[in-house]
């Protein structure tokens, strides 16, 4: 009763209420840059992927053209492996994910990352929002070998009783740019 | 000896630090339980849902917006970092005649 009659104290508890509103607001600021730095290794963990795919090969001049095609997503996705965004807080809902050549428009072949983060750090400032992010990389699918072969056997002019790309057969060329 | 103690300003401080406190606590409940709060900080398009959705879509497309589109890229899809569907033209810069 007697500690309760005097002001000692006073500046220690207004300290405390004021200390809690201001960590408040920088922690807010913190997730606000983790997130931002999250997202610039999601990007670029999705570009070298995209950048991957873009050239990944068999080379193989025989088979069926879509192998080439798993082939380079299996290349891509160890492209995305290399980087641990797991360890960075970051909660993959699918990444990679490829659009490959044929299925979609042709400017957006390549591979896009979907993966989800809270906004802030503190529950009472927004932190009970998630945010789904998406990063994407299209930078398209040069052809494969496989492709370039079979294009270049198209554009041997001749008779169609000859089998095309035969040995032995002489044709004119033109480049295709393969 | 009851009426001496009324005597005295002895916690005065008291009472006005609770009659004080009394008003605060009586403001912020009647702030936080209005309806204007809740729509900007519990609704569903509270301050952090836009907040969210900004952060979504100037993730994505590296340009400030809000409403998030449900990409499929088929042939038909028109991304909005390329095409700016507002005023039905491209992002993409190109000369301003058209070459010879």
């Amino acid at each position: 009763m007697k500690m309760l009659k005097n002001d000692r104290g006073q500046s220690t508890i207004e300290f405390l209420m004021s200390i809690i509103f201001v960590v408040s607001i920088v922690f807010m600021f913190i997730g606000m840059g983790l997130n931002f730095s999250s997202g610039y290794l999601v990007q670029y963990a999705t570009f070298m992927s995209s950048r991957a795919y873009l050239t990944a090969d068999k080379h193989f001049l025989a088979g069926d053209l879509s192998t080439s095609d798993s082939k380079a997503q299996s290349v891509a996705r160890a492209a995305f492996e290399e980087f641990d965004i797991e360890s960075f807080g970051i909660h993959r809902d699918a990444c990679p994910v490829f659009n490959e050549p044929g299925s979609k428009k042709y400017e957006y072949v390549g591979v896009y990352c979907d993966w989800k983060t809270k906004i802030t750090l503190l529950p009472v400032i927004g932190g009970n929002q998630t945010a789904h992010m998406r990063a994407e990389s299209f930078l398209g699918r040069i052809p494969t070998r496989l492709e370039c072969a079979a294009s270049v056997c198209n554009s041997m002019p001749g008779q169609e009783s000859v089998t095309r790309c035969s040995p032995g057969s002489f044709f004119t060329l033109f480049d295709n740019g393969c | 000896m009851k009426i001496k103690k009324l005597k005295n300003n002895k916690g005065q401080s008291v009472v006005e630090y609770v009659l004080m406190l009394l008003v605060a606590v009586t403001l912020s409940a009647t702030i936080f339980n209005s309806t204007y709060f809740q729509e900007i900080f519990q609704g569903e398009n509270n301050v952090f849902v836009g907040f969210k959705n900004m952060m979504e879509y100037s993730y994505r497309h590296a340009r400030s917006g809000k409403t998030m589109d449900n990409p499929n890229y088929s042939s038909t899809y028109k991304h909005p970092s390329y095409f700016n569907s507002s005023s039905g033209t491209t992002r993409f810069f190109g000369p301003v005649t058209s070459y010879p």
